[in-house]
């Protein structure tokens, strides 16, 4: 099967405006999303995942953020777009759901008018059409009585169901990337799988793309078909599915591995420490304090992507000797 | 839906004993303003000489001033003045403010510094003073004191409506609608401005009791409506030279301003306590 590629990301600096000087959030991020596949992002809090997708769907204030490197939508380039035309992009062919669903609607108006505001957005059709779009959306995501949902207000929903709104609200553009931003964390575990098991199927059904961030592994395992662990600002390991989770290269990726809990009795093994804050920056590697396999370079080299074919690791440990260059500036 | 809200609020309200008497006693004031011409037995302005400073009673119910004319119907009459003036100020204040304190909030950024900058520039003055040089330059009436008082009262809005809007803003359903691609003009109508508005109703109702009293403050010093128009803060003026006579004469504007204006401060507080019960 050939994959289209749909969105492409190459060299995505975020960094945040302060006083002084500017914090890199984001460091030199790359992927490609491919039609119909879902990249599953992991990583601890604070690692850069939210501030990626954010800077995505333009979503960063320009006077507080520094947004740099290229963003490809189906081989356009959106970076330099006005807000305008980011915002017709948004919700159109970019959509996004948003982590906290109970939090996203607005407790004064029903989710009939949260809906047909919001198609009305994207489309110039009058109410009763919009309302009709809005009934067959939510019919599709298997929510009970849609007709009684849409005179509904927010408060008289569960997370689990407002999730799905959520869903059917970013789904009827037919988008052909969908950034999930942790979309299961607040709802309980058999409503998760739920959703989960709708959103794959909405992703069969309409090839959309998905970025699903989470720091659920399991999640990631059910749902993702590439992975990529950021750590500190930067993606330190990308591969498929089957070559993160048997085939586990870098340490951080294996020390997330490791403090997922199993059924054996064994006590479960935590990674020590908490990840770099993004105030100090410091040369080598971000992850050499908490790393089992530091070695004496590892504070001194700037790293780089090295590729293995099949897997792109960001650590000095699978660097080949021509490839291992001591960075200048220390 | 909205309906039984609505009920559940309207019962919430009529639990507040002082407050429906309050309202139920505006509700009246504001009344014989509007029908004043219908309600008042003589002419407010009607100079009778022979019957200055009468005791109330007879055709004069409330008694009659020094020249002669009916205290009750220049009570009346004065609703109009006082009530109905400090209300046009309100709103064209609160509309200003809502609209420049909005744009402020969401645009954000160095457009926000400026606005706010030029409104602590004339705020560090007292309102006061800005309106005694106003109309200093205009020239004492009714017009010149309104305008007055709305330019000192619309930073205030401006100020307190950013901060609601800013409070708004930062929710999680407002991203969830930029998320969505909905347009500023939508955000702003359907997502901030209605979650704005219980406090806007609260604090322009307690406003309007303020706004009142220094209303009359500025007729009492000679500033705004000019006589033989009746006005309550005109009317304490004019009776203040009767003082050891007939005290009455101050009594009665004078009481009816207090009422008023306590009317007002609890009706909106308990406005504020039924919009706060729906919000927790």
């Amino acid at each position: 099967m050939i994959k289209t590629n749909v969105m492409e990301i190459k060299n995505l600096n975020v960094s945040l405006k302060t006083q002084g000087r500017d914090v890199p959030v984001v460091k030199n991020v790359s992927f490609n999303l491919y039609e119909g596949k879902v990249l599953g992002l992991i990583g601890e809090s604070g690692c850069g995942k939210s501030a990626t997708c954010l800077s995505i769907m333009g979503l960063l204030e320009r006077d507080r953020w520094n947004v740099a490197g290229s963003i490809a939508l189906n081989g356009q380039a959106i970076q330099g777009y006005n807000q305008e035309k980011v915002r017709r992009l948004r919700g159109g062919t970019l959509s996004m759901i948003m982590q906290n669903p109970i939090g996203s609607f607005n407790p004064l108006i029903t989710l009939g008018e949260h809906f047909i505001e919001t198609i009305r957005c994207h489309k110039t059709v009058s109410k009763k059409e919009a309302q009709q779009i809005a009934l067959e959306m939510l019919s599709k995501i298997n929510l009970p009585q849609p007709q009684k949902i849409m005179k509904q207000y927010p408060f008289q929903l569960s997370g689990g169901m407002l999730q799905r709104v959520m869903i059917a609200i970013a789904l009827f553009m037919r988008p052909s990337v969908l950034i999930a931003d942790e979309p299961t964390t607040s709802l309980d575990v058999t409503v998760q799988y739920q959703i989960l098991g709708e959103l794959s199927q909405l992703r069969d059904n309409y090839k959309t793309s998905m970025l699903l961030v989470s720091h659920d592994l399991g999640i990631i395992a059910q749902m993702a078909d590439n992975v990529a662990v950021m750590y500190g600002g930067y993606i330190v390991e990308k591969a498929s599915i089957l070559e993160i989770f048997h085939n586990t290269l870098h340490p951080y990726t294996r020390a997330l591995m490791q403090s997922k809990p199993s059924f054996t009795k064994n006590r479960l093994n935590v990674l020590e420490g908490y990840p770099p804050s993004i105030m100090q920056i410091k040369a080598g590697c971000p992850f050499a304090e908490r790393c089992s396999y530091v070695q004496k370079d590892c504070q001194k080299f700037e790293m780089s992507d090295y590729d293995l074919g099949s897997h792109t690791v960001r650590c000095l440990l699978y660097a080949s000797a021509e490839e291992a260059i001591p960075c200048a500036c220390s | 839906m909205i309906r039984l809200l609505l009920k559940q609020m309207a019962q919430r309200f009529l639990k507040r004993k002082p407050a429906v008497i309050c309202l139920i006693f505006m509700l009246g004031v504001v009344l014989g303003g509007i029908f004043a011409p219908w309600l008042a037995p003589h002419d407010p302005t009607e100079v009778a000489l022979k019957f200055k400073l009468l005791a109330p009673g007879g055709q004069f119910p409330l008694g009659t001033d020094d020249m002669g004319r009916c205290v009750f119907s220049r009570l009346l009459y004065g609703t109009r003045a006082s009530l109905g003036s400090a209300f046009v100020v309100m709103i064209i204040a609160l509309m200003i403010g809502t609209t420049i304190g909005t744009f402020s909030a969401y645009k954000g950024g160095h457009i926000d510094n400026i606005l706010m900058r030029l409104c602590d520039i004339f705020l560090s003055f007292p309102s006061l003073v800005i309106v005694l040089v106003i109309v200093g330059v205009l020239g004492p009436g009714l017009i010149n004191v309104m305008i007055s008082m709305i330019l000192v009262q619309w930073l205030w809005y401006v100020r307190i409506v950013r901060s609601l809007v800013l409070s708004i803003t930062s929710r999680s359903f407002i991203d969830a609608a930029k998320v969505a691609g909905t347009s500023d003009r939508v955000i702003i109508w359907t997502h901030i401005l209605p979650n704005v508005l219980p406090q806007l109703i609260v604090l322009s109702t307690i406003d309007l009791g303020s706004l009142i009293l220094h209303f009359s403050g500025y007729s009492f010093l000679g500033l705004g409506i000019q006589p033989p128009t009746p006005e309550w803060g005109m009317m304490i003026e004019n009776g203040r030279r009767f003082i050891r006579s007939t005290p009455e004469l101050m009594y009665y504007p004078g009481i009816l301003i207090t009422l008023v204006v306590i009317s007002l401060n609890l009706i909106g507080d308990a406005l504020r306590d039924i919009f706060d019960g729906n919000y927790q």
